[in-house]
C-alpha cells in the first residue's frame, strides 16, 4: 500500500551517502508506518492520538535524516524517535500514562466499584439481528464503538474478535501476558456492550 | 487443589464473574471456574443479563462476514490510508 506516486520520489533532494531506498517519504511511511502506529497505540488513549505521534515522528525523522549513521536498522531508529514523541506527549499532558487501563492491578475503576461490583445497572440489549436494516446498523455502530475504544483495548479485541486470531498468537504479536490479554479483552467487550446498548440498539428494541 | 476451587466459588464477585465470562470466549473455563461464574448468576440479575449481552455480541460478530471484520479491523492495526497520505504530504513539504 503505498500511498502517493511514485515519479515524486525523484523529487526528493538527492542525498550523498544513502541509497535512493531510505530516501523516500513513501518508503519510510509504507514499510514503517504500520510499525510505528502499533507501538503508538499500545501507549495512547486513541487512534487519532496514535496517528499524530507518528505523524510527528515522521517528520522529525526525515528533518534529521543525515543524522542517521546506518549503524542501528532504519525501524529502531523511528522507533527511538518515536518513543521520545510519546515521552513529550505525556509530559505536555502531564500524565504517564493515558490509557492502559487494562494493564492497572485493579483497572477496571469505571465499570466496577472497589468490591467489585457493577457501578452502574446493566440495561437491555438485544443483538437478535433480524432485518438486513438491522444488520447494517449493527455493522455501523460496531464499527463506532471498536473506534472509541481505546487503541490498546481495539488492538486486543481487532485481533481476537475481528481477525480471530487465537489468543496466545495475539499475545505473542502485542507481547502481552496471556492474563494480561484477558483483562484487556474482558474491558474491551463490557465498554462494547455499553457503547452497543447506548448507541441505538438497546433503546430501540426496549421501545418496542 | 480443590480448597482454591472452592475458594474460587465462593469468593466470586460480579468483577470476577464477568471477567470469567470473557474468559469462556477464548479458552475452557475449568470446573471451578465454571461453577463459580453459574452460582453467581443464579443470585446476581444484572451479571447474567451482562454475560448474556457478550456472548451474544460475541456471536453477531463472528457471524458477520470475514471481509467486512478484516476491513474494520484495519483501523485499529493499521495506520490509515488517509494518515499514510497526510504524513508523505507533510514530508515533501518539510
Amino acid at each position: 500500500m503505498v500511498a502517493g506516486t511514485v515519479e515524486s520520489t525523484n523529487l526528493t533532494a538527492p542525498s550523498a551517502s544513502a541509497a535512493d531506498e531510505t530516501e523516500s517519504p513513501d518508503v519510510w511511511v509504507d514499510k514503517y508506518g504500520d510499525l510505528l502506529y502499533r507501538t503508538a497505540l499500545a501507549r495512547v488513549a486513541n487512534q487519532t492520538v496514535a496517528e499524530d505521534l507518528v505523524q510527528e515522528a515522521f517528520l522529525a525523522a526525515w528533518k534529521g535524516r543525515a543524522t542517521f549513521d546506518g549503524r542501528s536498522e532504519l525501524s529502531t531508529w523511528l522507533v527511538a524517535i518515536l518513543r521520545r514523541k510519546i515521552a513529550d506527549h505525556f509530559r505536555s499532558t502531564g500524565r504517564s500514562r493515558e490509557t492502559a487501563p487494562g494493564d492497572d492491578e485493579p483497572g477496571e475503576h469505571d465499570l466496577f466499584d472497589h468490591r467489585g461490583v457493577w457501578r452502574s445497572p446493566i440495561g437491555k440489549l438485544s443483538l437478535q439481528l433480524e432485518t438486513p436494516l438491522e444488520r447494517e446498523e449493527f455493522l455501523h455502530v460496531l464499527q463506532t464503538c471498536v473506534q472509541e475504544l481505546p487503541g490498546n483495548l481495539a488492538q486486543a479485541f481487532s485481533l481476537r474478535e475481528l481477525k480471530s486470531t487465537p489468543p496466545e498468537s495475539v499475545c505473542e504479536e502485542i507481547g502481552i501476558s496471556r492474563q494480561n490479554l484477558a483483562v484487556r479483552l474482558h474491558r474491551a467487550r463490557l465498554l462494547l456492550r455499553s457503547c452497543l446498548q447506548g448507541r441505538w440498539l438497546g433503546e430501540r428494541k426496549e421501545g418496542k | 487443589m480443590i480448597g482454591k476451587q472452592v475458594r474460587l466459588i465462593l469468593h466470586c464477585n460480579c468483577e470476577k464473574a464477568s471477567l470469567l465470562t470473557s474468559e469462556s470466549l477464548d479458552r475452557p473455563l475449568s470446573f471451578g471456574e465454571r461453577w463459580a461464574t453459574r452460582l453467581h448468576h443464579l443470585v446476581c440479575s444484572h451479571c447474567l443479563r451482562a454475560a448474556r449481552q457478550v456472548r451474544q455480541m460475541h456471536r453477531a460478530i463472528a457471524r458477520l462476514p470475514r471481509s467486512v471484520r478484516y476491513m474494520m479491523s484495519l483501523h485499529s492495526c493499521h495506520l490509515s490510508i488517509g494518515a499514510r497520505k497526510r504524513i508523505v504530504e507533510q514530508m515533501r513539504r518539510s
